[in-house]
């Protein structure tokens, strides 16, 4: 049976910030451990289709760059993923693809939503930077509140 | 983009889809003619070899395997071949059918995704697997569902789907249960019917490339399509053992690119991959995939690389066949791998990847610490040849109009599949008119 939530986080635990993604999924999965399945990915097209599919709900939450303030959360609707992630190699396919990839086959969830975790540090290691932990717990708390709300309408 | 200046006429890419990784090309036309063809892979050296160095023998199936996401198990493999050879082990049976077992995995992900995603486009006359699926949904699922089954194996295997954790030298880590591998009998039975479906269909594209001349260079072992060991025959008389290479190829740089290029010291460039082993062992391929190529019209004299889409269909046909044949054989090992003690010595190592022969070598002092290591992966192989073709399209349909012929120059180099960030990184194409 498929999922009613899922929380995807996406990005790679090894490069610094980059594993912001996966930290807040992670969270978000300790906290609701019964409502939703997590996924860890990198970000590859055809698993980003698997997690999601035939969800009510899927959340994905990944490490962005666009300029604001490194820490701030951004919640990114399924207009700006029609130019999003368009990537001329198969190995940088990302969100945006998967999207649109999805919309044409039919495999999307019945509700996407992408939150960016704004982070600037992406050395190698597994530490994260203190804007980068402030921001994936203000991601997870987003994610909880939105798996909640689709809970409660589940039991009206 | 189209630049137009006085005296000379420049097109340009700024990158080319629908490969992995990122590069460029330039071709200079001189009054007409093609004076020169430039594949350019200007990426940064990923210095592997180098920081190899001082690492144990144990170390390389799991760091080789981080060159490439979509092939790493083909890294494993030849850096366990070649570590074990200097280590004078020999792996065999369970434990050699399981490695076969996870190459059929990578085999299915990396040919599904190739076929599906970034080659078929150019025949049905799209931009991109996207703008297809759009017209195509149902052939892109099943490329999908493919892509999924393969993925599936790997990590069933290998621990994991990408980069898997599961190989070490000698073998693996734990071996899966007899049930573990029979629960996933029934996937592979899906996904052979759903490869020789991708054969039918992909037989019906218009290939209209003419057949290239190379030099076809593959591993070949009795009885098997070869996969994880042989010797290294041609078409042109090779047949050589994996530390006899560099007796008969070597690699040399060149300034327009990062990746070396490799030649056959008396014969020069040459092909490696999906045609050359289908050239080199047709006859060894399972009964389902010597039927679903028979009815392709597919024959071992196939050259045009762009009828590479239909011989790795019928590779991931051979590929589910075998994959589903070794688990029906399949009995736990005692062990899950055999002991490789370190000694100092030279060994080499080769396994067919999905776009063709990748050697390694290595130098071990008595404690096991790595001395020297080189890797030559498909795509430094192939570099030269893709040069080539581009060279001998170019100048044959050098009065077409520039977006035209930056669109043929790009699905030639498709047809090839180059892993440029194997060979270090990849396309830009410049074409030069003076």
């Amino acid at each position: 049976m498929s999922p009613r939530a899922v929380v995807i986080g996406v990005g790679n635990e090894w490069r610094g910030d980059d594993g912001a993604g996966i930290a807040a999924a992670r969270q978000v999965g300790a906290r609701l451990a019964r409502q939703v399945v997590v996924h860890e990915l990198d970000g590859e097209p055809a698993r980003l289709l698997d997690a999601w599919d035939g969800a009510e709900l899927a959340i994905v939450i990944d490490a962005v760059r666009s300029g604001a303030p490194a820490g701030s959360v951004r919640r990114i609707d399924a207009a700006s993923l029609e130019s999003a992630g368009t990537a001329g190699s198969s190995h940088g396919g990302g969100i945006g693809t998967a999207y649109r990839l999805g919309r044409a086959l039919g495999r999307l969830p019945q509700r996407l939503v992408v939150l960016g975790i704004e982070v600037d540090e992406t050395a190698h290691g597994r530490v994260l930077s203190a804007a980068a932990t402030e921001g994936l717990s203000r991601a997870a708390s987003e994610a909880v509140a939105l798996v909640e709300v689709v809970g409660a309408e589940g039991r009206t | 983009m189209t630049h137009r200046s006085t005296g000379s006429r420049t097109l340009r890419v700024d990158s080319l889809a629908r490969v992995e990784g990122e590069g460029a090309m330039h071709v200079d036309i001189v009054d007409g003619r093609v004076q020169d063809v430039q594949l350019r892979i200007y990426e940064p050296p990923r210095f592997f070899e180098a920081f190899l160095r001082g690492r144990a023998h144990t170390e390389p199936p799991d760091i080789t395997a981080r060159i490439c996401g979509i092939c790493p198990v083909a890294y494993q493999m030849s850096a366990c071949a070649a570590i074990e050879a200097a280590c004078e082990v020999t792996v065999d049976g369970p434990l050699a059918d399981l490695r076969r077992l996870l190459y059929w995995g990578e085999w299915i992900e990396s040919h599904a995704l190739h076929i599906h995603l970034l080659h078929a486009p150019d025949f049905l006359g799209y931009e991109g697997g996207i703008e297809m699926a759009q017209d195509h949904p149902e052939e892109v699922r099943r490329g999908l569902a493919l892509k999924k089954a393969g993925n599936d194996l790997v990590a069933l295997v290998g621990g994991r789907p990408i980069h898997p954790v599961n190989v070490r030298v000698g073998g693996f880590h734990r071996v899966p249960t007899r049930r573990e591998l029979r629960a996933f009998a029934p996937r592979l039975e899906a996904a052979l019917e759903q490869a020789i479906d991708v054969v039918r269909w992909v037989s019906r594209f218009d290939c209209p490339g003419p057949d290239a001349d190379w030099e076809l260079v593959a591993l070949r072992h009795p009885g098997e399509y070869a996969v994880t060991r042989g010797r290294l025959v041609s078409t042109a008389g090779l047949d050589i053992g994996a530390d006899e290479l560099l007796d008969h190829i070597a690699e040399t740089q060149v300034p327009h690119s990062t990746a070396l290029h490799a030649h056959l010291l008396e014969r020069g460039a040459y092909l490696v991959g999906p045609l050359a082993r289908f050239a080199l062992n047709h006859d060894a391929l399972a009964a389902p995939a010597a039927q679903a190529a028979a009815e392709a019209g597919l024959g071992p004299a196939t050259r045009d690389p762009a009828r590479s889409i239909v011989v790795r269909a019928v590779e991931v046909v051979h590929a589910c066949a075998d994959a589903l044949r070794i688990i029906e054989s399949y009995d736990e090992p005692d062990a899950p791998a055999v002991p490789v003690e370190p000694r100092a010595g030279v060994g080499c190592g080769w396994t067919e990847a999905p776009r063709g022969l990748l050697w390694h070598r290595y130098r071990l002092d008595a404690d096991g610490t790595i001395l020297e290591a080189t890797i030559i992966p498909p795509t430094a192989q192939n570099q030269p040849t893709i040069e080539h073709d581009l060279l001998h399209f170019v100048e044959h349909h050098v009065d077409l109009p520039d977006d035209e012929l930056r669109r043929g120059a790009e699905q030639l180099i498709r047809a090839y599949d180059p892993c440029i960030s194997c060979a270090t990184h990849f396309l830009d194409l410049t074409v030069r008119r003076t």
